[in-house]
């Protein structure tokens, strides 16, 4: 009757919505005994948290008493239906769920078209039409989940900038999870408060595509631009999010759910101090390099006496041959995102390298190699660096 | 999202040209927008692509369209079998073609969540879209920023992503509006040629704000629409930072840097959420859905004669082309043209519920 992978080690027991005498079997039905021995199970596939479908079978007596009720997919498939009930609710929406329906030996088989969570209870019904002077029956059988719940796990690890001191014009925070989240109502959970405690007003950039990485462990928390832009109006009508000699505090509710919809184990908060605007371009010219010796794997340093993106510093910046080979090795960032080490995967040979920075890389206030995050074209003196990257070069001996 | 075609070029195109049957393995749908003979267009962020699907629903029925469906994250969820808060939908847009309402929709809220696309007929029925044997083509996005190359384990954990704001189909091209979760700088806009061709992927145009003159910054667009000024194909550009601004079509060429024309300066607490173009009697407006403010309503009747907003603005409110607001469409989502006379709006009830709902367009 049923497929080989699909294991029932779930059959509950047939409960009628209404009890009602079905005088044309001439027997008295109950709830607890099955119509002519039918069942409605739910098929659990091993190792998995919810069920694959539902199968109803064992209608056949009935069938066979009152003619060929039950002897196509199409007639079975409107009498079994599957419903989910809303959490904290006995409501159900009158929408079966969708799936497919096939025919098994002695009943249907439901195999729903969006796998059933773990988190939800179902209900199948199965209905015996009216037949003669019978009412309509109704034989339904839940679904609930029976493992324990499940505890909370999930904290933000890591909010970038990690410096408790940032620029007014600061462009954007990194929220770093242990675990993956869910998304589609972030800003409900983020609130930024000044040092009287106050709320700040909308100080983000809220957006219907939430930026997240793909694991969903990570997510990008811009500033609004309004807020920083000089010459736009939210800036003009209400000032920055973040003003400059001011203490702040960033705030994450518990609230916000895991992947799992589980809440935070705590909330979390980061509090910093706001300095003075950054309106400069990044000038590779100025990083302090560490070079290490030939014959070693010790990791080549760099010190941009700022802090820069983690997320760009890490990704925009590389060490090439002066024949232009990628080195390969790993990269940290340290000292709150001003130091810049890279360890090669093999000892350094002697020769001549570049440190290849990218010139999109930025700082904490959105300024690039070269440009800075607002250009000013009424300043005609400055040159900015359209290249695509800047080659610094150095020598290992 | 702002989700209209206007006009297509006269002679003849084979819009399903390089189309393959099969399915086109979306991992995530956000925006949507149709084009020409019912090809849905869908912003896939997490694949960098778009796709286009020809969903053969091309025959307009007889009758006013009419929509109004209570609660359809609830309708949604009892047929997906979830819970209504495990229901996002990112977008709803309208076949013009069918006047039938479309929905991209997240099944969960977590990496897991799966895509779905459902479709709302004339009788308020609900079905879902199955991806299994579709005719479609999909498009990589162009230009993607560069990787360091420094590690072979780098590179497939690079957590960079680009979100797609907004798409829309004009003429002969696909728009998207882009914005990367790490770098502000590669906030671009693509026109990625349609039919889809595998030699030319399209181009991306830096889009830039010049404030007052001014101040010059990279500008990410929130929200666009397809708008004819005169026979000139424009769009009409609401950025993060809140001016509205338009810029001719032909300006998305390769290489190309783009300064928006400011048209309208939106004040704080303003976040336009979405935009549709129409003509009432003889003339054309812009409807924009916004976070704090009814809809706004703005005749863009002198548009084309408009000076650039240069000059600083003082006080509150928006500065710019003059708009009214229609106070009592209040909670709207999403908002899309059903047809000559209606908007479809996705409404927040109080309540808490999502209402899709057709209305008069004002």
């Amino acid at each position: 009757m049923l497929p080989d992978d699909m294991n029932p080690t779930r059959s509950i027991t047939l409960l009628c919505s209404l009890v009602r005498t079905i005088l044309i079997l001439g027997t008295i039905q109950n709830c607890s005994s099955s119509l002519s021995g039918g069942t409605i199970e739910w098929i659990m596939k091993e190792g998995a948290a919810a069920p694959a479908g539902v199968v109803a079978s064992g209608f056949g007596d009935f069938a066979t008493s009152v003619g060929p009720l039950i002897d196509t997919p199409d007639t079975w498939e409107p009498k079994l239906k599957v419903y989910v009930i809303q959490p904290g609710s006995n409501i159900v929406e009158p929408l079966p769920i969708l799936g497919t329906y096939s025919k098994t030996k002695d009943g249907v088989a439901f195999t729903p078209r969006f796998p059933f969570s773990e988190r939800m209870v179902y209900r199948a019904q199965f209905d015996v039409p009216p037949i003669g002077s019978a009412v309509k029956q109704h034989f339904t059988s839940e679904w609930k989940s029976s493992a324990p719940p499940k505890s909370p796990s999930t904290v933000v690890s890591q909010i970038y900038p990690s410096s408790d001191r940032v620029p007014e014009n600061l462009l954007k925070f990194y929220l770093v999870f242990s675990d993956s989240m869910s998304g589609g109502d972030v800003y409900d959970h983020i609130h930024l408060y000044d040092e009287n405690n106050q709320e700040v007003e909308l100080p983000f950039l809220e957006l219907g595509q939430e930026l997240w990485d793909t694991p969903m462990k990570r997510l990008t928390l811009f500033i609004d631009p309004g807020r920083i832009k000089r010459g736009v109006k939210p800036l003009e009508d209400i000032g920055p999010s973040l003003v400059a000699g001011h203490a702040y505090k960033l705030v994450v509710d518990a609230e916000w759910k895991d992947a799992n919809r589980l809440p935070l184990v705590k909330p979390f908060q980061k509090s910093f101090i706001v300095a003075e605007p950054d309106r400069t371009a990044i000038d590779p010219a100025q990083w302090k390099k560490q070079i290490p010796k030939a014959g070693t794997s010790s990791p080549l340093i760099i010190r941009f006496g700022e802090p820069l993106d983690v997320a760009l510093a890490q990704r925009l910046i590389e060490v090439r041959q002066k024949e232009g080979v990628p080195v390969k090795g790993q990269v940290k960032l340290t000292d709150h995102e001003t130091e810049w080490s890279f360890t090669p995967d093999a000892v350094w040979k002697d020769g001549h390298y570049v440190i290849r920075a990218t010139t999109i890389l930025e700082d904490l206030a959105g300024n690039n190699i070269g440009k800075p995050f607002e250009v000013d074209v009424f300043d005609s003196v400055q040159r900015w660096i359209t290249e695509e990257y800047v080659d610094i070069p150095f020598r290992i001996r | 999202m702002g989700a209209l075609f206007l006009s297509h070029t006269a002679h003849a195109v084979n819009w399903q040209e390089g189309m393959k049957v099969g399915n086109p393995n979306i991992a995530a749908a956000g925006s949507i927008a149709f084009g020409p003979e019912g090809i849905l267009f869908i912003a896939d962020a997490k694949s960098a692509a778009v796709h286009a699907i020809a969903t053969g629903d091309t025959t307009t029925p007889h009758g006013q369209a009419s929509v109004k469906i209570e609660g359809i994250n609830l309708k949604l969820a009892a047929l997906l079998g979830t819970s209504a808060d495990e229901i996002l939908i990112q977008d709803v847009a309208v076949n013009p073609a069918s006047h039938k309402v479309y929905l991209s929709v997240s099944r969960g809220r977590g990496p897991k969540a799966i895509p779905v696309l459902a479709k709302v007929d004339h009788a308020g029925n609900i079905s879902v879209l199955d991806f299994n044997n579709v005719s479609f083509s999909s498009a990589v996005l162009p230009d993607a920023p560069p990787d360091a190359e420094v590690g072979e384990g780098r590179r497939q954990s690079n957590p960079r992503q680009e979100s797609i704001t907004d798409i829309a189909f004009l003429e002969d091209r696909v728009l998207v509006a882009g914005l990367a979760n790490e770098e502000f700088t590669s906030s671009t806009l693509r026109g990625i040629p349609f039919p889809f061709k595998t030699i030319s992927a399209g181009t991306s145009v830096e889009i830039y704000h010049g404030a007052h003159g001014r101040f010059e910054t990279r500008s990410p667009v929130r929200t666009f629409v397809p708008f004819h000024i005169g026979t000139e194909p424009h769009l009409l550009a609401a950025y993060t930072c809140t001016p509205l601004v338009q810029f001719p079509l032909k300006s998305i060429e390769p290489g190309a840097k783009i300064i928006g024309k400011t048209i309208a300066e939106l004040g704080n607490r303003n976040r336009p959420l979405d935009m549709i173009v129409y003509e009432k009697d003889g003339e054309d407006y812009l409807l924009m859905a916004n976070s704090s403010r009814g809809i706004m309503k703005i005749s863009t009747k002198n548009i084309e004669n408009f000076e650039k907003i240069e000059e600083r603005v003082e006080g509150g409110g928006i500065k710019g082309l003059p708009y009214e607001t229609i106070e009592n469409w209040t909670g709207v989502d999403q908002l899309d043209q059903l047809d000559d006379d209606h908007a479809v709006l996705l409404v927040r009830a109080e309540n808490g519920a999502l209402n899709l709902e057709s209305r008069p367009l004002p």
